[in-house]
């Protein structure tokens, strides 16, 4: 069995988000990456979520469950133990093919409920699977600390902002305020004062980058002192 | 639903690290204009599992084939 095969055969099962590394791929940034990221549908329960793996893991004994262990290594664990380790860890990783696939029952910075959303949001790719959206796959990588997690929501940020640069234009108010609640950055309220059409829009900008002066952002306070100096 | 807001302390970094790029050139403006990107994509427009395992595969290949010895 492939990794693919093995990642179609639990989208089969369950209904299944592609996250991670092979999901900003899919975005549109060329990295490398080893395993799979998925996330298979959590609720009602974790013994719901851990069916479909461990139905998997009994039909091909080729393939292992593993546990994260503190210090980054993966132990094995039987097929019994899929449930607890997914409740406690809040993933496992099967190996014993080319690619391991790493399990998620809640992601980073995610809970259970969220899982609807993201499903609701994400695109169909094939097996039933979908692909994470990239403002959530943003949110997932945001506390992280990485190297390769920074670089990657640099990609996914400029191009969620390409897509806001435009509807802020001539976007409703209405429109706005649900779109930069869900996601702004400095560049994007700045965007909004300087471009919308509306007076409401561009005041929700401004407040937005107040708010991030507020908080520290070094950038809000620049684009301030720049809009004042352009007489705004 | 979470929304995203950038990490201060990452803004504060991304901010200092573009100062320092600015004081070694002085506060002088870059001389005409930057060059477009040339970089070709590995697959146009992925689209499957296989486009991104591909995708990655190569990725690894040309980190390995360039990588100093």
């Amino acid at each position: 069995m492939t990794s693919q095969e093995a990642v179609a055969f639990l989208a089969s099962k369950r209904r299944t988000v592609l996250l991670g590394g092979l999901a900003v791929i899919l975005h549109g940034l060329s990295r490398n990456t080893k395993d799979y990221d998925i996330w298979l549908d959590p609720l009602p329960d974790v013994q719901s979520w851990a069916a479909p793996i461990q139905q998997l893991l009994t039909q091909e004994p080729s393939l292992q469950a593993r546990r994260i262990s503190p210090f980054g290594r993966w132990k094995p664990i039987i097929v019994g133990d899929v449930t607890v380790v997914g409740t406690e860890d809040r993933l496992i990783r099967i190996v014993g093919i080319e690619r391991p696939i790493d399990v998620f029952y809640v992601p980073n910075e995610l809970e259970a409920v969220d899982f609807e959303g993201v499903w609701e949001r994400g695109v169909p790719i094939e097996h039933g699977l979908r692909l994470i959206e990239a403002i959530d796959l943003i949110v997932t990588k945001q506390l992280t600390d990485r190297p390769q997690d920074e670089t990657d929501i640099r990609f996914l940020t400029s191009k969620v902002e390409a897509h806001y640069r435009e509807r802020l234009k001539t976007c409703s108010e209405a429109e706005a305020v649900s779109m930069l609640g869900r996601f702004a950055t400095p560049e994007i309220a700045a965007i909004a004062v300087r471009e919308s059409k509306e007076d409401s829009v561009r005041a929700l900008g401004w407040r937005i980058l107040y708010e991030m002066r507020e908080n520290g952002d070094p950038f809000a306070a620049e684009f301030i002192r720049e809009m004042e100096r352009e007489g705004r | 639903m979470k929304s995203y807001r950038p990490n201060v302390e990452m803004q504060k970094r991304r901010y200092s690290l573009r100062l320092s790029l600015l004081r070694l050139r002085k506060g002088k403006p870059l001389h005409g204009a930057a060059i477009p990107s040339n970089s070709e994509p590995w697959i146009e427009n992925p689209r499957s599992l296989a486009d991104a395992e591909a995708i990655s595969d190569s990725v690894e290949r040309s980190i390995k084939g360039w990588s100093l010895k």
